[in-house]
């Protein structure tokens, strides 16, 4: 129920979507053409990743999107995961796409290796998490702006476990407010 | 035992008191109309009940249970109006949402359909699920036509002789007229709570007799609604 609710009322922007299988198509073509690395390939595949991901739950919740699934008694902590997965599965799906055709063409992809899909779970979780409360696409533009000034260099000294354990605090934080949260209906304020 | 018990609840908006005072129970099978002009309170009143806003004071049980609590064990409907459907979604997908089985055959986006459509998908979705143990629905009769509005009323009627307690709120008396079993009014400090007996001893409740308790607790004639009969030839 929950999965098919979100199937239905899809809480990423379908542009960004849209972008990211363009994106796909493109890359998958182009890596197994061996005109590109993986890392090319799943360079611009994370970047819109973060903006997919960055789907926003409060703005929805008070126009009143979600109060059929959370009237019906379900969880809000299986609603907030429920969210989470669905916003995450466009760029899951693209990873596991471009995965897949390396190894079909190379015999094996550096694209399954823990960093990874340690990096891909981060930039899937942190931009949900933050853009939680806020408006949608909030946490991929800051994501994005972060990555640019410091001209990537933050996430290649940061070790990997503590970014993960940053992003596994902020989905809790996420979580947390989801089942905490009120919702009061925008247009009764 | 009744459904739901609302104990002198009161709503804030920032400094902006909405309402404070508000004591109700309902048992299975009976029904609330909740009255009172724009800005009264009548869909945080209900979002309280539905577990999407804490009181700022009081507490609200349903069968027992807080609602955030109670909505996984009580069913309840809950519909706030067709703007709160997701107009980039298709009617005919929405309408499998509760069963799982269609309740339109409408396949275009629901943004592209008319507020009728839209209120009366909304309903039918929500109704669907059976049983029901209590409903509660914001200005339900709101853009529906006569036919949909009497889909609405036998449908409401149904679910509540097989025990459903029904909450309905309007700013239109003649939608609650003669529909509920008592009536509070989201008018003057606190509101007032009436049951149909104490406004109409003898017959049903009329959308005039309405209109007079209104005005008697507003303490001056009503203003800001006219019931939508008063206005046909």
């Amino acid at each position: 129920m929950l999965i098919r609710f979100f199937c239905i009322v899809r809480p990423w922007h379908s542009l960004v979507v849209g972008g990211l299988g363009a994106a796909t198509a493109v890359a998958g073509l182009l890596l197994a053409a061996g005109r590109i690395t993986s890392a090319d390939a799943l360079a611009p595949i994370v970047l819109l990743q973060t903006l997919a991901a960055s789907s926003g739950f409060a703005g929805p919740a008070r126009r009143g999107h979600y109060d059929f699934l959370i009237a019906s008694g379900q969880k809000r902590l299986a609603i907030a995961f429920a969210h989470w997965a669905v916003s995450a599965s466009p760029g899951m799906s693209a990873w596991l796409v471009l995965a897949l055709i390396d190894v079909a063409a190379n015999g094996g992809s550096a694209l399954l290796s823990p960093r990874v899909v340690t990096g891909l779970m981060v930039a899937s979780t942190l931009p949900w998490a933050v853009t939680v409360p806020l408006p949608r696409l909030t946490g991929g533009l800051v994501w994005i702006v972060f990555d640019r000034v410091t001209a990537g260099a933050a996430a290649a000294m940061v070790p990997t476990a503590v970014v993960a354990a940053a992003a596994l605090g902020a989905m809790t934080a996420a979580i947390v407010w989801i089942q905490r949260a009120d919702f009061p209906l925008e247009a009764a304020q | 035992m009744p459904v739901l018990v609302a104990r002198e609840l009161a709503a804030r908006y920032g400094r902006r008191e909405v309402f404070h005072g508000v004591s109700f129970q309902l048992a299975p099978g009976r029904s609330l109309g909740v009255l009172g002009p724009n800005g009264a309170g009548k869909t945080t009143l209900l979002r309280m009940v539905a577990g999407f806003l804490t009181p700022f004071e009081g507490d609200v049980r349903i069968g027992g249970l807080a609602p955030r609590d109670a909505l996984g064990r009580t069913p309840v409907a809950y519909f706030a109006g067709e703007t709160t459907l997701p107009g980039g979604v298709r009617a005919a997908d929405w309408g499998r949402l509760a069963t799982g089985e269609r309740v339109t055959e409408e396949g275009r986006r629901i943004r592209t359909l008319s507020r009728g459509t839209r209120q009366l998908l909304g309903l039918r979705t929500v109704l669907a699920r059976h049983p029901l143990s209590l409903i509660l629905l914001d200005e339900p009769w709101e853009g529906l036509d006569p036919d949909a509005a009497r889909w609405l009323s036998t449908t409401l009627e149904a679910k509540r002789d097989k025990g459903a307690a029904v909450v309905l709120a309007s700013h239109y008396f003649q939608d609650l007229a003669g529909v509920c079993d008592a009536y509070l009014f989201l008018v003057g400090s606190p509101p007032a709570l009436l049951q149909a007996h104490e406004i109409s001893p003898v017959g049903p409740v009329t959308a005039a007799l309405l209109t007079d308790v209104y005005d008697r607790l507003r303490g001056g004639p009503a203003t800001l609604r006219l019931p939508r009969g008063a206005l046909t030839a």
